[in-house]
């Protein structure tokens, strides 16, 4: 008796290691480990023939059969592995993928350039302590020419060529963005010091370099004791952020009726640092804005007394910064929002 | 303006000058030297000579042999191709040795058998005149043998200066030489005086023959004439024509020259009258009257306004003042004596007349910018003076009658400024020091008189002290201000005004919330694939009247054309017209946004708000990567970006369906969305309406919205608190729904939101179909709701009822029917 479960026991621990090992799954395995190890397994069978023998023998049985049972997990255990192993494997194999292709989603668009060029001023004034104004493009035309020094039936007035609303003849399309100073002064007590960036428009024929519609960046800072000296000393370090180093800067006298004295402002050519190129026209100068000190007419339009406030203004046009740093010909490439245009600006 | 140096060089002493350090010089003292022209160089060794014969070349039909004197130089046998060539003339004559200025040396040789010592030149062949063909023929007093440069007054330079309109001194040689002199330090010389000529006698306010009454001193406040009798009208001496070279006119005639001559040099316009075919013995300067019309010399007939200033005889008016003279009294060939005119008008008055009739002359345009009354005088003078010195070198007997005449009524008083110590500093921010201040404006002209400069009558630009300190700064140069950064405490604090001149003007500074709030929309879109648009705010009145359905704009009085002749109201325009333009380059996906303002017409108020709008969009392919390069962009893309700039911009949207509101006439009516903000609607999102996609020739399908981006941003923003997280398992159910296929889905999430019970927790709808799986004319709605009890355990039954009464209450208020 004892003799025949033993060699049962023996038969049983050497088959089911050969099934362990033929399995090819890991749910195969768990199907076949349930046939030996489960509680209707066939160890389980055996345990329970063990009433079948004496006393005595009991517990050397059931030694022997808990030896077989741990035997058998053993074998169990590392088939389980092998078979996990295989399984990863696989699906390494498997899930091999082209990591080159292009991904999904993630195109970005494009930012307009004139948008760059606009955000970047902004962002240099901003740093600078300068707030944002902006202003009606429909003007009136106290705004826009008489407040800033403008005279009616003045040739002042010709520099800018302007588009007039039908049957309002008080009513315009700003020409500059100089209007905001007036709006900006009149509403507020200095000190004040703003960036105004925006469109404008100017009946100008359309050209190379000329649309009827352009952008530009106003700025005015008014305070006590505010001097041309204030002038220079913010325009070369609004240059240097500009172009990311130090650039030498040129003023020369020119007229804008609401600043006295005016000027023109001219950095070194960042193309050929002075050297003369195509871009400066051999002078080694590139004519980037106008600016001076505010004119005293112009605080007294708006009801300040020049004699307590001074100040100073620029403007620069913002296409004209982005021909340059983009190396744009045409001015018209701006405004048809062609996509083969504007990919670069992503 | 062109100004020759030579002339210039008359006036203040250049001695040791260089032109181009001197044109550097003067940009930056704002006279901005645009250009330089050197003229006659080269032709140093080119000499006048006469034509004494013309004989035929033997040996060709085209060519001639002209024998020329050249004075001391000798008589040389020239062949010649000229047509012009004929005994008499006088022509340059280059000889042997000589290398013109186009490179070509003169060599002796043999043309077709006859040999010829030299060449006579045309202006082009000596780089004076690109259009002068055949031989200059060379007028006015000269001896042969002379220096052909030494008669034309060559070389010379000539500058183009680019002036301001302040400026108006400038409109002359003499106001240049002043100019120079005070900027380099030269004295000036004496000619730039009043003209002490001994043909003009005292001035009168009457004369014999003539007199001139002012009616309108406002328009006029200063006339004077002179009368020149005894002149042929002819070609002007070649000196005077090369001079009008350099000064970039044309040699018209020499009554006309010298009036150019007279006005080039002393910035005053002067018109000569053909002094038989006035009529009367009065000029009157008037008011133009109702239905007066006059014939200029451009032969153009006009009908004069009254507030046009006219000059007339007693038939009537013979120029409008300071813009254009008529035909009847024009100076022509036949012209034998001449009343010339030269007066002050003013410069308003005449810049309204040029406006009016569209004239834009060289009288006009330094009328308009402010002549020197003070000078009147003395242009007239020269005038008279180069009149009777060319018509005398011209062989005329020329003679100066008693009729000048100067009526004068203009106010004595000076313009006087005052500029106070350390005024200059102060607005500088240099220290230019009370004596050199002094010294520069008197070398400006401006005489220091009591403590105050008193304002030389040349300088219209200026009349307070802060012109007093731009001529200083001009003069020590811009470049020698230093530059002081000004102190920045950060953030000044925005201030009203309390004495703000006017109510309630809108505050132009923008809220830095506002200003962060762009940057990220337009952030959002660019990382979403749209690229951003920028169009100019015209519109096409009928391409935006098809968009809107409205007729009213804002329309422009000149524009440049009928496309761009209003002021849009809604960015679609532009971007419509853009993927247009895109789709014709073959764009495959096109997903444009733009932000910009809008005009309303019914905003009324002068003053009125110019709404912000965003618009956008999206055609063609969703995608252009590989796995949905096929896709066509639909609705949902559109919404998916317009939902993710609610997140950027914080203020989250959400789309409804139009109910009763008219859906405007850009959108198609079946896939119309009234975009939601806050409690209100800011916008509209849909598909385009085919109409449009037809006419408009795009290439479906086109996906479009617009939003007043100024109620949007008005919306307040999301607010934000931390939520208790669940700790007990929640349990969710599923439904799918059979409902009519119109039911929008918004209308089953209200009546599920209707009786919503405080165990769900979550709805997603997470399927729709409509096919062949349903019904004709129904769809199914699969969406999900999550139980949860947040305090505890929960039952099942709980669930099972609570979600049983839901799918009872949705069948019996929709009609439908759970699959
Ligand atoms: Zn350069």
């Amino acid at each position: 008796m004892t003799a025949s479960v033993s060699n049962e026991l023996a038969k049983l621990v050497t088959e089911a290691r050969e099934k362990f090992d033929s399995a090819l799954t890991e749910d195969e395995l768990n199907r076949v480990k349930a046939g030996y190890l489960g509680r209707q397994g066939a160890i389980s069978a055996l345990m329970r023939r063990m009433k079948e023998l004496s006393p005595e023998e009991r517990p050397a049985f059931g030694q022997r059969v808990n030896a077989a049972k741990d035997a058998l997990e053993v074998a169990l255990d590392r088939r389980r592995e092998a078979l996990r192993r295989e399984r990863i494997q696989r699906a390494i194999e498997s899930e091999r993928m082209d990591v080159t292709l292009p991904a999904r989603g993630g195109e970005r668009g494009a930012l307009h350039p004139l948008r760059r060029v606009e955000q970047d001023l902004v962002g240099i004034f901003r740093r600078l302590g300068y707030d944002v104004a902006e202003g009606p493009e429909v003007e009136l035309d106290f705004h826009n020419f008489s407040a800033l020094n403008f005279p009616a039936d003045h040739p002042a007035r010709d520099m800018q060529d302007t588009f007039h609303l039908e049957g309002e003849p008080d009513r315009l399309l700003r020409t500059h963005t100089s209007s905001v100073q007036i709006r900006t002064l009149l509403a507020n007590q200095p000190p004040v010091r703003i960036v105004a960036p925006g469109a404008v428009y100017r009946s100008d024929e359309v050209d190379m370099t000329h649309s009827p519609c352009f952008h530009q960046i106003e700025g005015l800072f008014v305070d006590r004791g505010v001097t041309m000296a204030h002038l220079r000393g913010t325009l070369e370090a609004f240059a240097a952020e500009l172009f990311g180093r130090s650039v030498g800067i040129r003023l020369r006298p020119s007229f804008f009726p609401f600043v006295e004295p005016g000027a023109e402002v001219d950095v070194g050519c960042v193309f050929c640092d002075g050297a003369g190129c195509r871009v400066c026209g051999q002078t080694g100068w590139i004519e980037i804005l106008g600016a001076g000190m505010v004119h005293p007419a112009v605080f007294e339009s708006v009801g300040l007394d020049p004699e307590e406030w001074t100040g100073f203004a620029f403007g620069m046009g913002i296409e004209r910064i982005a021909m340059l740093r983009y190396g744009v010909q045409d001015i018209r490439l701006f405004y048809e929002n062609d996509l083969r245009f504007l990919a670069p600006f992503a | 303006m062109r100004v020759s140096w030579n002339w210039l060089s008359e006036f203040v002493d250049l001695e040791g000058c260089e032109p181009l350090a001197t044109a550097e010089r003067l940009s930056l003292a704002g006279l901005e030297v645009e250009g330089i022209e050197r003229f006659g160089a080269g032709i140093e060794a080119v000499l006048v000579a006469r034509v004494d014969e013309v004989s035929p070349h033997p040996g060709a039909d085209r060519l001639r042999l002209a024998t020329v004197d050249a004075g001391t130089h000798g008589t040389f046998v020239i062949v010649c191709g000229a047509p012009n060539v004929r005994p008499g003339i006088h022509v340059p004559f280059a000889p042997v040795g000589t290398v013109l200025p186009n490179g070509v040396e003169i060599q002796a040789a043999s043309i077709r058998g006859v040999p010829s010592h030299g060449m006579l030149c045309s202006a082009d062949e000596l780089g004076l005149d690109a259009d002068g063909e055949g031989l200059l023929e060379l007028w006015g007093a000269m001896t042969p043998g002379q220096s052909l440069g030494e008669v034309l007054g060559l070389p010379d330079w000539s500058f183009e200066l680019s002036l301001t309109p302040n400026r108006a001194d400038c409109h002359g040689v003499l106001g240049v030489a002043r100019e120079i002199s005070a900027l380099l330090v030269r004295p000036l010389k004496r000619g730039h005086g009043p003209v002490a000529s001994s043909r003009l006698g005292s001035p009168r306010e009457s004369a014999a023959r003539f007199e001139v009454r002012i009616e309108d001193a406002d328009g006029c406040p200063r006339y004077a004439f002179a009368v020149v009798t005894g002149l042929t009208e002819g070609v002007s001496p070649s000196w005077v024509q090369q001079r009008l070279r350099c000064s970039g006119v044309r040699p018209v005639s020499r009554i006309v020259d010298v009036t150019s001559l007279a006005m080039l040099e002393n910035g005053q316009p002067l018109h000569a009258f053909d002094l038989e075919r006035l009529s009367g013995s009065t000029l009157t300067v008037r008011g133009a009257r109702e239905g007066e019309t006059m014939e200029g010399i451009d032969h153009a007939v006009r009908a004069l306004d009254p507030d046009d200033l006219v000059i007339a005889d007693e038939a009537g008016p013979v120029a409008i003042a300071g813009v254009m003279g008529g035909v009847r009294s024009e100076v022509s060939s036949g012209t034998k004596a001449v009343l010339i005119e030269c007066a002050h008008f003013a410069p308003s008055r005449v810049r309204r007349a040029a406006r009016r009739h569209a004239l834009h002359t060289e009288a006009s345009h330094r009328f308009e910018r402010g002549v020197d009354p003070g000078a009147v005088d003395r242009a007239l003078g020269r005038a008279v003076e180069l009149l009777v010195r060319i018509a005398e070198e011209s062989g005329d007997r020329p003679l100066v009658s008693g009729d000048w005449v100067d009526v004068d009524r203009r106010s004595p008083e000076a313009k006087r400024v005052s500029l106070p110590e350390g005024f200059v500093a102060r607005h500088l921010g240099l220290e230019v020091g009370r004596e050199r201040e002094l010294e520069i404006l008197e070398r400006l002209g401006f005489e220091s008189v009591d403590g105050a400069f008193v304002v030389p009558s040349w300088r219209f630009d200026v009349s307070r002290p802060i012109d007093l300190v731009e001529e200083v700064a001009r003069v020590v140069g811009y470049d020698s201000i230093p530059a002081v950064m000004p102190s920045m405490q950060p953030g000044v604090a925005v201030r009203r005004r309390m004495d703000a001149p006017l109510d309630q003007l809108a505050q132009p500074i923008v809220p830095r919330e506002r200003l962060e709030g762009f940057t990220r929309l337009r952030d959002s879109f660019c990382v979403s694939g749209w690229n951003e648009a920028i169009h100019p705010a015209f519109g096409d009145p009928e391409r935006q009247a098809r968009l809107m359905g409205v007729n009213e704009f804002l329309r422009i009085r000149n524009p440049l054309g009928e496309e761009t002749s209003v002021l849009r109201r809604t960015l679609l325009d532009g971007l419509l017209r853009a993927v247009r333009h895109n789709q014709s380059h073959g764009a495959e996906r096109v997903a444009l946004f733009e932000t910009g303002k809008v005009f309303d017409p019914a905003s009324g108020v002068p003053d009125g708000p110019e709404p912000q709008h965003v618009a956008g969009v999206l055609a063609g392919l969703a995608s252009l990567r590989w796995m949905e390069a096929s896709r066509p962009a639909d609705l949902h893309d559109l919404q998916g970006a317009l939902e993710r700039l609610g997140h950027a911009v914080d203020r989250p949207i959400r789309f409804e369906s139009p109910h009763d509101i008219d859906v405007p006439p850009w959108l198609h009516p079946g896939q119309a969305a009234v975009v939601c903000a806050g409690g209100g609607c800011v916008g509209w999102a849909g598909g385009l309406h085919p109409e449009l996609v037809d006419s408009l020739d795009l290439q479906g399908p086109v996906l479009a919205f617009e939003a007043d981006l100024d109620e949007w941003l008005a919306v307040a923003p999301a607010t934000r608190s931390a939520a208790a997280v669940p700790r007990f398992p929640g349990s969710a159910r599923d439904c799918a729904l059979l409902v009519d296929r119109s039911l929008p889905w918004a209308a089953v999430e209200q009546e599920i939101r209707s009786c919503w019970h405080p165990l769900m927790e979550q709805l997603r709808l997470f399927d729709v179909y409509a096919g062949d799986r349903v019904a004709e004319g129904r769809k199914s709605l699969a969406f999900r709701i999550l139980y949860r009890n947040p305090e505890g355990t929960l039952l099942d039954a709980d669930v099972e009822r609570i979600h049983g009464e839901l799918i009872s209450h949705l069948e019996r208020t929709l009609g439908a029917v759970q699959r």
